[in-house]
């Protein structure tokens, strides 16, 4: 069930071999973070079940235990984050390194982060960051280099760490909705229907159905809206100028189409917990029909051109690839990983509402930034053709915006929602008191990075920018 | 080559996507008409006490304060206007920017064309120096990087903020101004301080965003530094959340001194 | 004065300084060495010979051979250069060496005989002496390598004494079978020697010139000495073999094959060269390697000159050779200077590895400044003298389309676009070594201390710099001097060579505004500009590392592909690459593949022949004295059954 209310169960001690025959039964870990009652919590998915798990473990004692990450390395970064935030020692753990240097640990220092480096008098660093050439944001990024060629890359991050999880623990969590929104701007949707989402799970609250389908197009129009503006950003890094400039435009067209809608290019303030703030009324919803129809003839006319152009296939074919194994083994979400042939979509995993009716998620094998590109731009057709779909049948929908009831005391909410990136989890706990005691938030960000990392590995470093556009991760998703 | 192209004849499709594409450069941005429902300049009437501290304590910013609204701290949420429609308006002009914070204190008597006009002053040093070409490196420190995207879009085909000689630089010793989105982190202080050394005098500072101007939502934030804004005043206060592209043209251009 | 006392003073004031050393007396051996060079030099000047002439300044007989020692045009324009070159390299050798007086008498003892030597070799104008200074040159540049006594020094020092002699056993067989084909050991009666005498002789001489595959001693032992005896074993030592090689080319006719031959080792030795200096990181190899690059250039010319003499182009001969002896004084100005420049970088930073040195020029201004003169002028760019003979190279490359020869012009075009590739490569190289040691920042704490050397350092490099920027902007004087040595044989009777100089002339102009304008910049900047100094602009990072920067081997990945093919492919990486990588090493190294595979194993094998006799020298006089004896008895009874 998505979203879920879970009582918070007995803590157990048997971490490894609950995890050992979770894993076994197919089961892979969603989140994994220790509580602020000093328990561990492991929430584990079986995508083909559609089963959620939730398991509680009695916190280590003597500030060791063995690392799970030795079990599976998709725990990796769940172990660096535990470690960063407790003190905890995952014992053998292979690269144990702060993920974000939050506020509340002044005893790690930024600058002194454990980079790679190279026993080499021959090769030199590439060392880009935090301040980047573009309007980007903040993260360090160490190329080792034998030439122009990529060996290996690390990314530091955390400069983006404002502690937003603080913010959303403190005072009442039915009105964080602006916060939820501005975990990741980009994905402003994805991060407050999430939030939305596990907020009327914890309040006990249901919405209507046609609000349900509101939802999904705000969530489908986001996707397709940030699809085209990477699509621009790929086209003009390999100066294809008139991909950039149509896409840009294209996705002006759909943002537009959203400040239409709730007064925010972004879909801030579309969304509220137990409703949405502005609904799709007829006239609008003839509008947006007509808008979406010319918008998804907009792409396909481009895409056309230059998925069969041969001076953009030449630059992204067989570029930034990353293996299907490696996408298993790393614990890669979303796009990421349909883009390198494992279907990992919590749309089809984890369904809600309207999403019974969505079609086959779309899966290319290659790894490449070819098949990050060409999946981006099928996904944005998709998610234009699951709009009008839904628009096609929605009904008149206006504001909602019912005060919601008390939280529920002493239970963790759970919600998963499938952003543009890939799937976002938050996790909210309550104590005995309906007190917010924790808030967890899984941006597919998170688990990406590492995508990005090994993508680039021998890779001539000019590649680097299509490498980084093809994910475009989010810094402030992954340092919260 | 794994993926072989399926046409021979792919010019022809760009050139029909070149003219489906046709002009989408907007012809005068600062006489550009945005949605209906694009939350501008607000302007207010206070009613009675009692729902204006209502509306006080629903703000998720604080950015209502006695008497006043501070366009700093606004992230135009809109919960004021939807709760107190009597009250709180948001116009439809993105003319927000000003050149002094004390001006983003709104007391809601001033008309948005009054405020567009007098907000963003510029002065003959500022129009001699970037008045034809200002050139300005952005430093992202903290916030949810939708800011950057909007500054991102501003140098797009559609805004296309290039056209009045203002370009985003890569270096800051190619820059004249450093603009700051977001809050400001404890970990981009250090990098925020060397932007800044690294940009030769002389130098302005510009702030786009309620993040940067006020820190927003994250103002509360646990892990802001804030130290910068004390030492350096900013020179051009772009409010917003995010800012609008427009926003940005229209403040920008204001300080350049450039004839509307 | 006549020139024969001139001589005598010469020759008196050098062999003084053999004892002057001595004793220890290093300012005394200094002068009188640097005067006898001096004379020796004046002499060329002032009376070299017209023509084909010889204008002799001693003669006797040693034993049953005759000895004579004389000046040719050719000599003489290799007197001057060697005299000119001595006497600056005895001045730095002077600064270099100060502080170091003690157990540096032998090294005085044997700079001052390799100065001898020089002169000697070129002067001589019989085989005989000319074996004797060959010989003597190439013994007393052994000891004079050996300042360091450690293992590599030494192993260095032996590999290049048994490449020499190698040498002088080609040499002497070559001479042996000269005085086989004419009865004479002087070199008047050497012309029409047949070919293969001829070739056997240039083999010899090209040992010591460098030219490829025999070029394998230079980047071994000029590392080792120290920089006052690698400069002019870089610079000067190895003009001797141009010398060598030009004189034999003057006794015969060469067939037309055997030039093709030459030209394509010789640019085969330029391309060897210059991609060997784009992979070494050691500033002294660097050197080494591009001295081959450069006595390829100069192979170049000769070759095409002899090609046009040949074809009957007078002009094509004329460039050729006034390319190639252009080159070889230019080369004999810049290399010096560099070498003498990377000993003030080893003596301060004690490193000699690109790697691990970085921003120099701001702790090292004048010696960076001196440094990047150097590079100019060795990568042949304008405003020095390395463009103005490259550009002649170039140009009697260019006249060879001209001719009407099929042949002609396919080597015309391999040569013109291979020449074009060495000169890129050069300037690659050395924009590559000049920005690795001497801009960013240092990469290791030896870099990070370094201080400015004593003035007394910058002297011979500044005199050499300034001869450099002469050279470059009055090449046309300087051409039009050496046109005046030239026997009519060499003058192309169809040409007025002096009228085209003319031509330069307003190319000199714009030079000399481009290089006002440069002054003018430089001093408005000193005086007008307050600077806002902060460091350099890394991204905001806080903690920024040396290893930041590109390094000597990430420079020439580009290039890599191609440079493979000249220097081997030597790359370990070692890198776990997993998920989680802990690991990661690299290195990358060049190696000579005709030194490793061909000249290695055979100097390998003659080392392990004579350490067969190792078991003979034991130390001990009493030993040695035994030795004597049974030589003396075994001469005792030789005779007697001679006799008999």
């Amino acid at each position: 069930m998505n979203p879920s209310l879970i009582s918070v169960p007995e803590a157990t001690l048997d971490l490894h071999g609950s995890i050992r025959d979770a894993l076994g039964r197919g089961f892979r870990p969603l989140a994994f973070y220790a509580d602020a009652d000093r328990s561990l919590i492991c929430l584990m998915g079986n995508d083909d079940t559609h089963k959620l798990e939730l398991m509680r473990f009695s916190f280590p004692e003597g500030g060791t235990y063995p690392s799970l990450t030795e079990l599976s390395n998709e725990f990796h970064m769940y172990e660096r984050e535990l470690w960063e935030e407790t003190g905890l020692i995952p014992q053998s753990h292979p690269w144990l390194k702060p993920v974000r240097y939050p506020h509340d640990r002044p005893e790690l220092i930024l600058k002194d982060y454990p980079f790679l480096t190279a026993k080499s008098e021959s090769m030199h660093e590439v060392a880009v960051g935090p301040v980047h050439a573009g309007v980007i944001e903040p993260g360090q990024f160490r190329f080792l280099c034998e030439g122009e060629d990529v060996h290996h890359l690390e990314i530091q991050l955390g400069y983006q760490h404002r502690g937003i999880r603080k913010l959303l623990e403190k005072g009442d969590i039915r009105g964080k909705i602006h916060l939820a929104e501005a975990i990741a701007g980009d994905t402003a949707i994805g991060h407050g229907l999430a939030y939305c989402r596990a907020v009327e799970a914890l309040c006990g609250v249901e919405v209507p159905d046609a609000i349900h389908r509101e939802r999904a197009i705000a969530l489908e129009m986001e996707r397709a809206a940030m699809h085209l503006a990477d699509l621009s950003a790929l086209a003009g890094d390999i100066a294809y100028i008139t991909g950039m400039n149509y896409y840009a435009a294209v996705r002006t067209k759909v943002i537009n189409l959203s400040l239409h809608v709730c007064g925010s290019r972004f879909g801030k303030r579309w969304l509220c917990p137990g409703g949405v703030n502005y609904g799709i009324g007829s006239e609008k919803n003839r509008y947006m029909i007509q808008l979406l129809t010319t918008i998804r003839e907009d792409i396909r006319v481009m895409g056309t051109a230059m998925f069969n152009d041969s001076g953009v296939l030449s630059r992204f074919d067989g570029t930034g690839h990353v293996t299907a194994d490696s996408i298993r083994d790393l614990h890669f979400v979303g796009m990421a990983a349909r883009s390198g042939g494992v279907l990992r979509d919590a749309r089809k995993a984890y369904p809600f509402a309207p999403y019974e009716q969505f079609p086959e998620s779309i899966v290319f094998p290659q790894g490449d930034v070819y098949a990050r590109a060409i999946l981006r731009y099928k996904e944005s057709l998709q998610s234009i053709d699951f709009c009008l779909q839904l628009l096609a049948e929605l009904p008149e929908t206006a504001s909602l915006t019912p005060k919601l009831p008390e939280p529920r005391r002493d239970v963790i909410a759970v919600s998963i929602v499938e952003g543009w990136r890939g799937e976002i989890v938050h996790l909210i706990r309550t104590d005995k008191e309906g007190k917010t005691l924790s808030y967890r938030v899984y941006d597919p960000s998170f688990h990406n990075w590492m995508a990005l990392a090994l993508a680039v590995r021998n890779n001539g470093i000019s590649d680097f920018p299509v490498c980084n556009k093809s994910f475009n991760l989010s810094y402030c998703g992954n340092d919260l | 080559m794994k993926h072989k192209p399926m046409t021979g004849l792919t010019i022809f499709d760009l050139i029909k996507a070149r003219i489906r594409h046709g002009d989408q450069a907007i012809p005068d941005p600062l006489k550009a008409k945005t949605d209906q429902l694009f939350p501008g300049l607000p302007s207010f009437r206070k009613q009675d006490d009692a729902s204006w501290n209502q509306a006080r304590q629903s703000c998720p910013t604080g950015a209502i304060g006695e008497n006043t609204l501070d366009l700093g701290r606004c992230v135009f949420c809109g919960v004021c206007q939807r709760n107190f429609p009597e009250t709180f308006t948001f116009s439809n002009s993105f003319k927000m920017g000003a050149s002094r914070r004390e001006t983003l204190v709104l007391d809601g008597t001033l008309a948005p064309d009054a405020y567009a006009a007098s907000s963003v002053t510029t002065t003959p040093d500022i129009r001699k120096l970037y008045g034809r070409s200002f050139k300005l490196r952005s430093v992202s420190a903290g916030g949810c990087a939708a800011c950057e995207l909007e500054l991102n879009a501003s140098t797009n085909v559609n805004f296309d903020i290039n056209r009045y000689g203002i370009d985003i630089v890569a270096s800051p010793r190619h820059a004249d101004a450093v603009v700051i989105t977001g809050p400001i982190t404890q970990n981009m202080a250090y990098a925020l301080e060397e932007t800044w050394k690294a940009v030769p005098a002389p130098k302005i500072l510009i702030l786009a965003g309620a993040c940067a101007i006020s820190g927003g939502l994250f103002a509360e934030a646990p892990a802001l530094e804030r130290d910068f804004l004390d030492k350096i005043e900013a020179i051009l206060y772009l409010p917003g959340c995010p800012v609008h592209p427009l926003t940005i043209v229209h403040g920008i251009t204001a300080l350049m001194g450039r004839k509307k | 004065m006549t020139p024969q006392t001139m001589f005598l003073i010469g020759i008196i004031l050098l062999f003084a300084s053999l004892p002057a050393s001595m004793f220890g007396w290093r300012k005394i051996f200094t002068l009188s060495a640097m005067l006898g060079a001096g004379f020796l030099g004046a002499i060329a000047i002032l009376w070299h010979p017209s023509g084909d002439g010889v204008l002799t300044l001693a003669a006797f007989h040693l034993g049953i051979f005759p000895v004579e020692l004389g000046l040719t045009w050719l000599s003489s324009i290799f007197l001057i250069l060697l005299s000119a070159g001595c006497i600056l390299g005895l001045a730095h050798g002077y600064a270099y060496l100060n502080g170091h007086e003690d157990g540096l008498r032998s090294h005085g003892f044997f700079l001052a005989l390799l100065v001898i030597s020089l002169h000697l070799t070129v002067l001589a104008r019989d085989a005989l002496m000319l074996f004797f200074a060959w010989e003597l040159m190439g013994f007393s540049s052994f000891f004079a390598i050996l300042v360091e006594r450690d293992e590599p020094t030494w192993k260095a020092a032996k590999y290049y004494l048994i490449f020499m002699q190698a040498g002088a056993a080609v040499l002497l067989t070559g001479i042996a079978m000269a005085y086989a084909n004419t009865g004479s050991l002087r070199f008047n009666d050497w012309a029409g020697l047949p070919a293969i005498t001829a070739f056997v002789l240039m083999i010899g001489f090209a040992f010591k010139a460098g030219f490829f595959p025999f070029h394998s001693w230079l980047p071994v032992a000029h590392p080792m000495a120290p920089s006052h005896v690698s400069g002019m074993m870089s610079g000067l030592l190895t003009k001797t073999g141009i010398y060598g090689i030009l004189m034999i080319l003057l006794c015969f006719q060469p067939p037309l094959a055997s030039l093709y031959v030459f030209g394509a080792i010789a640019l085969i030795t330029a391309l060897t060269g210059v991609f060997h200096a784009l992979a070494e990181t050691d500033i002294k190899r660097i050197l080494a390697w591009s001295s081959i690059e450069n006595i390829g250039i100069i192979g170049l010319g000769i070759a095409f000159a002899w090609l046009g003499r040949n074809l009957n182009v007078p002009a094509i001969t004329l460039f050729g050779i006034l390319g190639a002896l252009l080159h070889s004084i230019n080369h004999s100005l810049f290399k010096p200077m560099l070498f003498y420049l990377s000993g003030n970088v080893q003596h301060q930073a004690h490193e000699r590895d690109i790697n691990r040195l970085g921003g120099l020029q701001k702790k090292m201004p004048v010696t960076g400044g001196l440094f990047f003169a150097g590079s100019l002028a060795i990568a042949g760019l304008p405003f020095m003298n390395g463009f103005v003979s490259e550009f002649l190279v170039f140009l009697t490359i260019l006249e060879g389309f001209r001719v009407h020869d099929v042949g002609f012009n396919i080597a015309a075009i391999v040569g013109l676009s291979g020449l074009a590739y060495v000169a890129s490569i050069a300037l690659f190289a050395f924009a590559r070594m000049y920005g690795l040691a001497f801009l960013g920042e240092p990469r290791t704490d030896r870099a990070a201390h370094v201080k400015e050397t004593t003035r007394s350092l910058w002297i011979v490099p500044s005199i050499l710099a300034g001869l450099c920027l002469m050279g470059g902007m009055a090449g046309d004087y300087m051409l039009a001097w050496l046109h005046g040595f030239l026997p009519g044989s060499m003058l192309g009777s169809d040409i007025d060579f002096i009228k085209l100089l003319e031509r330069f002339q307003p190319f000199r102009l714009v030079l000399v505004i481009t290089l006002g304008f440069f002054l003018l910049m430089f001093l408005w900047r000193r005086r007008k500009v307050r600077f806002q100094r902060e460091s350099t602009w890394g991204c905001g990072y806080e903690k920024p590392s040396a290893k930041m920067q590109y390094t000597g081997t990430s420079f020439v990945h580009p290039v890599e592909p191609i440079m493979n093919m000249f220097t081997g492919k030597q790359r370990e990486l070692d890198f776990d690459s997993s998920y989680f990588p802990t690991r990661l090493s690299f290195v990358r190294e060049a190696r000579d593949r005709i030194q490793k595979r061909l000249i290695a194993p055979i100097v390998m094998a003659i080392h392990r022949f004579l350490d067969l006799f190792a078991g003979v020298q034991s130390g001990r006089t009493q030993v040695y004295i035994t030795y004597g004896l049974v030589f003396l008895v075994a001469v005792l009874i030789w005779v007697i059954v001679g006799e008999s």
